[in-house]
């Protein structure tokens, strides 16, 4: 810790109340950072790295949070001891913060450069010398025709787009210090490098120190300095960056550095499939925007969602399908699950075409491939008991087992998804995200498919708990002999545990075939392009 | 904190702008709030009440006058009269009269008027109630006299011509006028249409100079507001206010309102048709208990369908007494004749129909029960209400205690006696030939004879037959505000002459 | 936007002539006028003379062919009560009522609008008790209660108020404050909630990073956010003054449209039960093309192309 630091926190404190007793959500935690230095902050969900970040902001709301000990000394001086006003005038103006998701944190309903207006028109810049400021900052931060877009909204930009106009608000004033929670990880890869290099640029030309709250050891080896880990609340390690990522001491830094995936081997040691094709995806399209059955007439203005996309999956299986946003997977998948129709080509499960299928046979199919979905809160029902809503399929599909049994058999699925027997009558509130999909998962088994279809299945869970997750579904495709179609935008996710890998671009494939091929003689463009953005920590070694 | 001291400050200038908030009015000139608005003004239209109370002898007069005390007609614009053949009369008209807008009150005025009113495109009041049936015209006989003939004998012609208002001959046949131009003391001055009617003193008035210069006439349906302008001095007279706002003796008086209340029972239908069970109902009621609680003490018991201001009212009929006993005695009579006094009777009201008057059946109803009948209580809206007073009656209906509140303020049972009693009245359940016979010998007789024949009839209804249950003669409260001496009487159930309205 | 109001007043003009003609067969339904506007004792002729020059002996269908043919011509026939035409009556009434509710509502956008928003950012704070004071008396207390009250109190025993009627502007205070009563109640509790959400979105933590006042992140920033459920309910709540604040305009005299609908319906004035009608469903039709404006104005993310 250099006597240059400009914010140092020093042993601080902050508790919760909640229903099960005080909650620590920051125990004793100290840390500091100095000019044209970058600190990681690095943690998983429920660490406390965010609530200590803003804290120095003062937007922590107490009450309901207790400052318990500690002082956040900017430049000596301790803000905790400050009053409102006083750390208002140093919001912005010399501390910024820029946080997760663009979309949410910008106000929809203000143009983008009023919003960047504001930060300067709050601490005393006049109307017309601020309006001037946010086209050079827009300028500056990449966004082109700075002058029609600074009155466009959020809601008119993409994301990336909107996390720099993010930072530009951030720095308009030239803060001494900017504080970054978690700013690239709703981003798409490739767009999240972008971000972190505009950062990094901006940092060497002002002179300014950059705390970086994140999850992602791949962002801390590409940026940070100084690295400090998080753990329910406490500082378990410090060092720099090398330091942290090449030597680990604490066994909690060790556990997050292996459960990084990617770091193990391809998963080539599978058997190669045995023939039997159950999922045959032919030449399939979905374009908006034009009449239906007049594909060869489409104009300009159609957008090709998915563009001519032909793949198959076999028996034993796992294919990763890997795209950023707009890369038609997620369309993809709602076409498997049949809530869209192809507007051009052909699904077939099992030989039968998906689209031409009676009622009755559609609901056959849905037997034998099921899915489980990204956000684990939203698809299960709160207000159902673990017990409905596992045995929920067994209710739709009334002929796979009595009712007398159902109870015994939910048991046995969440044992095996490494839940207990006495879970079953809880709800869904009562578990956390990990153990959720874990629910979710034995829900998917209860009727026994054949194939399950992961959309995006791990990606809102903790870096520690994905691993947990995909062991599982690891460990049950080896006892139960299951297939899998696996949805991500994570390649390092991917290259674990799928033995076929898809790569999606704008509604097209442009590269697929085995795992080990794909990752290590990419052929297109843009795989390699991806390969760089999300492996750089990766040694290319097997 | 400077936000509220701001709010507080004009709130405050706000309020301490004029706090006296009486209208601005001259020494000379009232303001009377009235329970509605007039919906016209059109003189054929005067005999209802809510046009009558503002324009009845105040902007147009009539040829003869109501005496309601002593059940007489007076002369007005007519002087004198005399019936020279059972249909022929001869009307000598008052001389040196104008209209307000010049024409000369004349023979010519009033032949036109009689015109406008029997005129059957032009649907008034006037004309149905009064004169319908008549045949009634009017031709002149010199510039001051005037004839009326009729194709069958009307006896009571000055009572009738009593109702019809006498407007200037430049007022347009068959249709509708709201600018009443008479020979009245006032000159309607403007109708502003849901906010006030404005009349002005006429100094060319034939008759003697009244007090009041001007009167703006308001209306508020809220009795107690109406209460609440007086009280404040913002109207210096309220109409008509509710019972239970008239809490200030000293300016709340009361009037008789020419409304009686009354039973109808349906005496065609068992157990109804049986006299003691009749008999029994009027027994068991104790209308002395309404008087001072639910009805205002200064409403009289009644004996008859009409009141006390009609010729024919009967003054010698006794009130039932309130003997609970000797009504279950009388139905335990009937019922051991086989008369099914159990059978459920259903009680009709009207929501509104008077002050209280929900309260009202709900306690009549209980009494009966008291004495053992079975009694269902049933208020009806008034279209659904009509239906059931008019003919034609359902065959099959169930034996009705119907409540009915009947206005009879034209000075003769004739407006009574035929459409409750006569076998052919619109809503009579009777079916009595001797009735019937002396309800049309009455019709035609005239002064002393006719009143004597109508006591008879009634007589006969309310001791012989025992046709209905007579309740009460109701009463309005009026509260007369400190700038005024006035004490209203009967009269003012429809008129409201501001002549005799004097200023303190 | 222009062919978004044409196609909105289209879909709105074809559910007004359906109102309308609904409403000419269900008063028709409710009994005979003749009988409520002749004396009792007329008799069957002057009631048939009567009911022939108003047209109701005939049958239904010729009625009703004559009222539409009227209709296009904007006549709506004579009012029976007041012998002037329907429509005349019922647009001489119309504004007193719309004037009750163009004075009523702003007065309740601010002060739900203030006191909700106090009341969301510092919940069980004292704005936030004020609130729910306010909600219970507008849900809880009768109108015709507190107007009544309100002359008594303010009029009669203070006498700092006229009694009722028209006239100057402190005739419109006990009414008017009458009027507000229940629609603030109403929104006071939308606005809550609704900045209760607004407030603890992303975008104001950003604000507050930036150093953004108090006054400023709930006025500006989470007001705009929170407006669209408030411009809802605001409109509903105007829709039922408009519709005829019936109580206060009985109690203070005001000539109103809820006075004169209610009185209509009473005397089976079938002219201007259809005329009036057909005024108050229009003013509810332009309040809701006014309100899809409003909220394509407040949120940009609306837009109608």
């Amino acid at each position: 810790m250099s006597e240059q630091s400009l914010l140092q926190i020093r042993n601080l404190s902050i508790d919760f109340p909640s229903r099960a007793g005080t909650v620590h959500a920051v125990a004793d935690v100290s840390w500091s950072v100095g000019r044209g230095e970058t600190l990681a902050i690095l943690g998983e969900s429920g660490s406390g790295k965010s609530v200590s970040a803003s804290a120095v902001l003062d937007l922590v709301d107490t009450p309901p949070a207790v400052i318990a000990n500690g002082e956040i000394l900017y430049r000596g001086r301790d803000l905790l001891k400050a009053t409102r006003g006083e750390r208002r005038a140093i919001n912005g103006r010399k501390i910024s913060m820029i946080f997760q998701d663009p979309l949410a944190a910008l106000n929809p309903v203000y143009p983008v450069g009023w919003q960047i207006a504001e930060t300067l028109r709050v601490h005393g810049v006049d109307k017309a010398t601020a309006h001037a400021r946010v086209i050079d900052l827009l300028k500056k931060v990449g966004i082109d025709d700075p002058e029609r877009r600074a009155k466009q909204y959020p809601h008119q930009f993409s994301g990336g787009q909107r996390q720099r106009i993010m930072i530009a608000s951030a720095i308009a004033l030239e803060p001494e210090l900017l504080i970054a929670d978690e700013p690239t990880s709703a981003l798409d890869v490739t767009v999240q490098a972008q971000v972190l290099a505009l950062l990094k640029e901006l940092q060497a030309e002002s002179g300014m120190g950059i705390v970086l709250i994140t999850h992602d050891l791949a962002v801390v080896e590409k940026v940070a300095d100084r690295v400090i880990v998080m753990q329910a609340g406490r500082v378990v390690e410090a060092g720099t960056a090398t330091e942290i990522m090449n030597s680990p001491q604490h066994p909690y830094t060790r556990r997050l550095l292996d459960a990084m995936p990617g770091r193990h081997g391809f998963a080539t040691e599978l058997s190669a499939s045995d023939g039997n094709v159950l999922l045959e995806v032919d030449k399939v399209s979905r374009i908006y925007g034009i009449e239906p059955g007049k594909i060869a007439e489409a104009g300009p203005k159609a957008i090709r969602a998915v563009d001519e996309a032909s793949f198959t999956l076999r028996g034993g299986e796992t294919l990763g399908i890997v795209g950023e946003s707009g890369s038609g997977k997620s369309t993809l998948a709602r076409m498997l699950l049949g809530l869209d129709h192809p507007t051009a080509g052909t699904i077939r499960f099992d030989g039968k075409d998906l689209n031409g299928m009676s009622a009755a046979d559609t609901f056959k199919v849905r037997r034998r491939m099921q899915f489980v979905f990204q956000d684990p809160t939203a698809s299960l029902n709160p207000r159902m008991t673990i017990e409905q809503i596992v045995s929920e399929p067994w209710a739709i599909h009334s002929d796979v087992l009595p009712k007398r049994e159902w109870r015994a058999k939910a048991v046995d699925l969440l044992e095996r998804v490494g839940l207990k027997a006495d879970h079953i009558d809880r709800h869904p509130h009562q578990f956390s995200g990990g153990q959720r999909q874990r629910i979710a998962i034995a829900r998917a088994l209860a009727l026994q498919p054949e194939v399950i279809v992961c959309d995006e299945a791990v990606s809102a869970l903790d870096v520690s708990i994905q691993a947990q997750v995909i062991d599982l579904l690891k460990q049950l495709r080896s006892d139960l002999g299951l297939s899998y179609i696996f949805i991500a935008h994570d390649l390092a996710l991917v290259r674990d545990f799928a033995t076929d890998v898809i790569v999606m671009y704008r509604g097209q494939i442009v590269e697929q075939g085995h795992t080990q091929e794909v990752y290590s003689n990419p052929k297109h463009d843009y795989t390699k392009r991806l390969l760089i953005a999300s492996m750089a920590h990766i040694p290319k070694a097997a | 904190m400077k936000f509220w001291k701001s709010i507080t400050v004009a709130l405050a200038t706000s309020i301490a702008l004029p706090a006296g908030m009486a209208m601005a009015q001259g020494k000379t000139s009232v303001t009377i709030v009235l329970p509605a608005g007039p919906d016209r003004l059109d003189p054929c239209e005067t005999p209802r009440s809510v046009i009558g109370r503002i324009i009845k002898q105040n902007v147009v007069e009539t040829l003869a006058e109501l005496d309601y005390e002593k059940r007489t007609v007076l002369p007005r614009l007519a002087e004198s009269w005399e019936q020279t053949s059972p249909t022929e009369w001869i009307f000598k008209l008052k001389k040196g009269v104008k209209f307000h807008d010049g024409a000369p009150f004349d023979a010519k005025s009033v032949i036109y008027s009689v015109e406008r009113t029997v005129d059957p495109k032009l649907t008034c009041i006037t004309r149905t109630k009064y004169f319908d049936g008549t045949n009634v015209t009017a031709t002149e006989v010199d510039a001051n006299t005037v004839k009326f003939t009729t194709k069958t004998p009307v006896p009571i012609l000055p009572t009738l011509l009593a109702q019809m208002a006498i407007s200037s001959p430049n007022t347009p046949k068959g249709e509708y006028t709201n600018k009443p131009i008479g020979t009245g003391p006032y000159k309607f001055d403007r109708w502003t249409q849901g906010e006030n009617v404005v009349l002005v003193r006429d100094d060319t008035y034939w008759g003697a100079k009244p007090m009041i210069d001007k009167a703006t006439y308001v209306w508020r349906s809220e009795s107690s507001v109406a209460a609440a302008m007086v009280e404040t001095g913002e109207a210096d007279l309220a109409f008509t206010i509710a019972p239970q706002d008239a809490t200030n003796k000293k300016t709340d008086k009361v009037y008789p309102n020419s409304d009686s209340a009354m039973f109808r029972l349906s005496v065609d239908v068992p157990p109804l048709n049986d006299v003691r069970v009749r008999k029994a109902i009027n027994l068991a009621i104790d209308r002395k208990a309404f008087l001072g609680s639910i009805i205002s003490d200064k409403a009289e018991i009644a004996m008859q369908q009409v009141g006390p201001s009609v010729l024919g009212f009967n003054p010698n009929l006794k009130p039932w007494k309130f003997d609970p006993e000797q009504a279950k005695a009388l139905l335990k009579q009937a019922k051991a004749d086989g008369v099914d006094v159990d059978r459920e009777i259903r009680m009709i009201g009207r929501p509104g129909m008077f002050a209280n008057s929900n309260e009202f059946v709900e306690a009549t109803a209980e009494m009966l029960r008291q004495v053992g009948l079975k009694i269902k209580l049933d208020n009806l809206e008034m279209s659904q209400w009509l239906q059931m007073a008019n003919k034609p009656f359902a065959a099959d209906r169930q034996p009705n205690i119907f409540l009915t509140m009947h206005d009879n303020n034209s000075g003769d049972a004739a407006f009574t006696a035929f459409f409750k009693y006569h076998t052919d009245g619109r809503q009579s359940e009777l079916h009595d030939p001797e009735l019937d016979a002396l309800i049309v010998q009455a019709g035609t007789e005239q002064g002393d004879k006719r009143a004597a024949t109508y006591q008879e009839v009634f007589r006969r209804i309310y001791e012989d037959k025992v046709a209905d249950v007579p309740l009460f003669h109701m009463v309005n409260y009026m509260r007369v505000g400190k700038r005024l001496d006035f004490s209203p009487t009967i009269a003012n159930a429809v008129e409201l002459q501001l002549a005799k309205l004097a200023l303190k | 936007m222009g062919s978004f109001i044409c196609k909105r007043s289209f879909q709105s003009l074809i559910s007004l002539i359906v109102l309308v003609m609904l409403v000419f067969f269900l008063a028709r339904l409710t009994g005979s006028p003749a009988d409520l506007y002749l004396p009792q004792d007329a008799s069957a002729a002057v009631r048939h003379d009567f009911n022939e020059q108003m047209g109701f002996n005939d049958p239904l269908y010729v009625q009703f062919v004559g009222f539409m043919v009227g209709l296009l011509h904007l006549d709506m026939g004579q009012s029976l009560q007041f012998s002037r035409p329907a429509l005349d009556v019922v647009l001489q009434a119309f504004p007193t009522t719309l004037m009750l509710a163009a004075v009523t509502m702003p007065l309740v956008l601010l002060i739900s609008i203030v006191t909700g928003s106090l009341a969301a950012y510092k919940p069980g704070g004292i704005f936030d008790r004020l609130a729910s004071f306010i909600s219970l008396l507008g849900a809880a207390t009768p109108n015709f209660w507190v107007a009544i009250v309100g002359v008594l109190v303010f009029a009669v025993t203070l006498r700092l108020l006229p009694t009722s009627g028209t006239g100057t502007p402190l005739h419109w205070v006990l009414p008017v404050a009458v009027l507000t009563l229940r629609p603030t109640g109403v929104l006071v509790q939308v606005v809550r909630t609704s900045m209760m959400t607004a407030l603890s979105a992303a975008y104001i933590k950003t604000a507050r990073a930036k150093g953004v006042s108090s006054r400023a992140i709930v006025f500006v920033h989470a007001l705009r956010n929170g407006l669209l459920p408030v411009i809802t309910v605001a409109s509903d709540q105007a829709a039922g003054i408009v519709n005829g604040a019936v109580i206060v305009e009985t109690v203070f005299g005001f000539p109103g449209i809820g006075k004169l609908m209610i009185d209509s319906v009473l005397l089976r004035d079938f002219t201007v039960i259809q005329a009036a009608v057909l005024v108050t469903a229009l003013a509810v039709f332009v309040i809701n093309i006014l309100v899809d404006i409003t909220y394509a104005l407040v949120d940009p993310r609306i837009r109608y192309n």
